[in-house]
């Protein structure tokens, strides 16, 4: 690596190998938990078949869109998070680590939840929950304490398994993008796929199995005029889409300079939405055939989250045929889309740190996935870490994920003023051109869908509570934890960046002449940028001449 | 099932599967380095 007072010279960031790489990366990080767990139970609360009008405006409207301004940060500015938010402006490098520490929280906990899947891949071989499914999981497995607090009583079953999450994590991270990163989705997501295509065609020969389809797709139109509605599309869309933060920053910063950027987010954004489709139609047969079973109405069964796998599925592993076969397909299938979720999700944590201490990539992922490794089953892996998972991810998602997101795009938008120039840059290098339609959406559209969600989680929150749990346990590890973030995410973006840092060590071939008064990293370096031997691009000279 | 339930069955496939497969026919047919105003456009070669 070498410094720009020295040298000209300057690294190359690492590289996705294609743009299928890349694409499939973005598809694993997309596709997890949310869409298996979470979208079946949203459709069908929010109006069934007509749930699919409000959920497709959602994902024209702002998911796409989102994911397009994600792609637009992380490719042009070519950096993590912070990195790509510094070279913005040094005043929005704060949003970029904000992003990175809600990435690091939500890491920490789902670890847990694939390490449960993974053990309940192995109950499903013989049923081990026996008869009563919830009290296997609360009692016998996670062996959850009356007291809340956080205690250090260890669950051998959750501890091991999370682990070797953490291991595997490590080695994947470690070996970087093309060979770990890339790989582990081009070889994840045909068997997620695979998998998946296998247990709803299972599911869908079960008895009952078209009571269930009917109970998701019946359109029930009325729902449409509820705003609540509406929300709970762009909410799901949102959290499903791993847009906002950072993830798609980080992955667009491993392209090359010339990459169809929003051909290939059509592609993601439309991929995501179909393993949500085909994940509705194999839960809700295989809860037609619960309700069935049971003798009970459709209604009475349908859950989400962890009541969805982890009783609702091992009840309907134990009666039905090939129950077992069921089992490994479905938490299999946990196992291997959280995974590759959790990849992205940690990257971004280790991306930010190399950029900013210019480490290398192992020393870098030995001590970042070391730390977050060792606080996760500190927190998680004990009989008090499901409520302190359950307030952490409330949090994280709707006032972190939220609050990041909205914060971002009023500061490009509004306080910044460069939607223009993202637009420019997408255009530059992309098949599907935006415009004018696009900039209304990015720049009024999402910023009050946002600041609606964000606002009516918070006083929600703020008023009622969350769950049952006492308040200063909310207080500490929801509110104390959100405004946490935001004040060292403030402190991280104070320290300096030092010439071995990206910001000064590493090369940016994708950047514009209008960026320029904003990079001192490139004054004096030489050359300049010539990304484009063609010859079509008008940017050849050096940058910092600007035009 | 009810034919009400099978019409929206059809109709989220069609619109999301086929997004999907619009999606990726648009991308095959426009390559990286011919893609935006950066790219080549495509003409005769002699």
């Amino acid at each position: 690596m070498s410094s720009t007072t020295a040298s000209p010279q300057k690294a190359n960031r690492e590289q996705f190998a294609g743009r299928w790489a890349f694409i499939f990366a973005a598809i694993g990080s997309a596709v997890g938990l949310g869409n298996i767990w979470r979208f079946p139970y949203v459709a069908y609360e929010n109006g069934g078949g007509a749930f699919i009008v409000p959920y497709l405006v959602a994902l024209l409207t702002a998911g796409i869109p989102l994911l397009f301004f994600d792609y637009a940060i992380g490719h042009r500015f070519k950096g993590s998070p912070p990195l790509a938010f510094r070279r913005l402006s040094k005043w929005t490098e704060s949003i970029g680590w904000w992003q990175v520490l809600i990435c690091f929280v939500i890491g920490v906990y789902y670890a847990a939840i694939i390490a449960y899947a993974a053990m309940y891949t192995w109950f499903s071989f013989d049923e081990r929950w026996g008869d009563d499914p919830e009290a296997f999981f609360f009692g016998e497995y996670l062996q959850v304490a009356d007291d809340v607090a956080p205690n250090l009583e260890f669950v051998p079953t959750v501890f091991w398994p999370m682990l070797a999450v953490w291991l595997i994590l490590l080695v994947i991270l470690g070996v970087g993008v093309k060979k770990g990163i890339a790989m582990a989705s081009l070889i994840g997501i045909p068997v997620l796929v695979v998998m998946f295509v296998i247990l709803v065609v299972v599911a869908l020969f079960l008895p009952g199995a078209p009571e269930g389809l009917n109970a998701l797709f019946t359109p029930n139109w009325e729902v449409l005029t509820n705003p609540q509605v509406w929300i709970a599309a762009y909410g799901q869309i949102f959290f499903s889409l791993s847009v906002g933060f950072g993830i798609m920053i980080t992955y667009a910063s491993y392209l090359k300079r010339r990459t169809n950027l929003t051909g290939s987010g059509l592609m993601v954004g439309f991929s995501n939405s179909s393993f949500e489709i085909l994940a509705g139609i194999g839960v809700f047969a295989a809860l037609g055939f619960m309700a069935q079973a049971n003798g009970v109405e459709v209604a009475e069964v349908v859950a989400n989250g962890i009541g969805l796998a982890f009783i609702a599925f091992p009840t309907i592993i134990s009666e039905a045929p090939a129950g077992a076969l069921i089992g490994v397909l479905f938490f299999g299938s946990l196992v291997v889309a959280g995974f590759t979720s959790l990849i992205s999700i940690l990257e971004v944590v280790v991306s930010a740190v190399k950029d900013k201490l210019g480490w290398s990539r192992w020393t870098t992922v030995i001590v970042v996935v070391g730390i977050s490794g060792l606080i996760s089953l500190l927190l998680f892996s004990t009989t008090s870490g499901i409520n302190v998972l359950d307030v952490t991810d409330a949090f994280a998602n709707n006032f972190g994920i939220v609050g990041a997101a909205l914060v971002a795009v009023v500061a490009v938008s509004w306080l910044l003023r460069r939607l223009d120039n993202m637009v420019n840059h997408l255009n530059a290098v992309s098949s599907f051109r935006v415009g004018r339609v696009y900039k209304v959406l990015v720049a009024v559209i999402l910023p009050i869908v946002l600041a609606y969600m964000w606002v009516s989680d918070v006083v929600l929150k703020a008023t009622e509570g969350y769950g049952d749990l006492p308040s200063w346990f909310v207080g500490t590890f929801g509110w104390g934890m959100s405004i946490a973030l935001i004040v060292v995410a403030v402190l991280l973006s104070l320290l300096p960046w030092t010439q071995r840092s990206a910001l000064h060590s590493e090369l940016n071939d994708n950047l514009e002449s209008d960026d320029l008064p904003e990079y001192p990293e490139h004054e004096g370096t030489g050359p300049g940028v010539q990304w484009d031997t063609v010859g079509q691009h008008h940017h050849t000279e050096h940058p910092g001449k600007g035009h | 099932m009810d034919p009400i339930a099978i019409l929206f069955l059809v109709v989220a496939i069609v619109v999301v599967w086929g997004g999907m497969v619009a999606s990726l026919i648009h991308l095959l047919k426009n390559p990286d380095h011919l893609s935006g105003e950066e790219g080549i456009a495509p003409g005769p070669t002699t």
